[in-house]
């Protein structure tokens, strides 16, 4: 007597709904970023794009673990794998993309209208405080471009106090030139502690240069 | 019966995305300061573990 061995099934293809839902996640995320660069660049509102970078790699990583029971999930993982760089690479050269896209100069005329903070995501940020009269006291003014050239113009009945951070390029600072990656430095203009108009500087540039001239 | 499982390289990749997303998050909100050197080997021990523990889990 023989017995018929029936054939083995073939087991159920493993399903492949990674690549179309990737394909979704990865054209939301373009779309949310799009929106985001649109947004920023009519001044409607302010992103910083290490934060919106850093939100799209936690979805990205969420969707993953969401969908980690199906297959084809290579290209959201590349995509993964490209924003950690980048994010790595801005955190290196700590460029700070907030601010817009341009060349912008400030030239402001009283005290009242010199902003605490100054931003530029990429280009020439100029800030002239020349025609500003300081007070006695101490001033504080913090600017920061992504990648770029910073200026800033000091009047010279000031002394000045400049912290600045360049991520790669070089700093002149007051005639002084800096030059390296990573510029962590901190000048302070001679009588700065005896005299009675102050100004503070706190200056930062991803990738490019800073100038302050007096 | 039909086996479905995890496939637990895709699971340890997300979390391994969420946490970097959540340190670079930290440090753009000065909460914590990234140091960039760290996420090279935290990103090689993730895909370490990933190949290691890759493959489909029954469930």
């Amino acid at each position: 007597m023989t017995t018929q061995v029936p054939p083995k099934a073939a087991s159920p293809p493993r399903p492949r709904v990674g690549s179309s839902v990737g394909q979704i996640t990865f054209g939301i995320l373009l779309l949310l970023i799009g929106v985001a660069w649109l947004l920023q660049m009519t001044d409607a509102v302010r992103f910083e794009w290490g934060m919106v970078l850093s939100i799209a790699l936690m979805v990205i990583g969420a969707v993953l673990v969401a969908g980690s029971r199906w297959s084809g999930w290579g290209g959201l993982i590349g995509i993964g794998v490209v924003l950690t760089l980048i994010l790595t690479g801005m955190s290196v050269v700590d460029v700070r993309f907030a601010g817009g896209v341009g060349d912008r100069t400030e030239r402001p005329v009283t005290v009242s209208q010199i902003q605490a903070r100054y931003d530029l995501g990429m280009g020439t940020q100029t800030i002239d405080l020349r025609d500003v009269s300081f007070a006695p006291g101490v001033m504080n003014v913090q600017a920061g471009v992504g990648i770029g050239t910073l200026v800033v113009q000091v009047p010279s009945d000031v002394s000045v106090q400049v912290h600045f951070k360049v991520g790669a390029g070089d700093a002149q600072i007051l005639g002084r030139r800096y030059a390296g990656a990573g510029l962590d430095q901190t000048y302070t203009s001679p009588g700065y502690d005896t005299a009675a108009k102050k100004v503070n500087l706190e200056l930062n540039v991803g990738v490019g240069n800073i100038e302050v001239r007096q | 019966m039909n086996e479905t499982g995890i496939d637990r390289g895709t699971l340890i990749t997300g979390f391994l995305f969420i946490v970097i997303g959540a340190l670079f998050l930290l440090d753009r909100l000065d909460v914590w300061t990234v140091r960039a050197v760290y996420i090279f080997p935290i990103l090689l021990i993730g895909l370490g573990l990933a190949v290691l523990f890759g493959g489909r889990s029954r469930t």
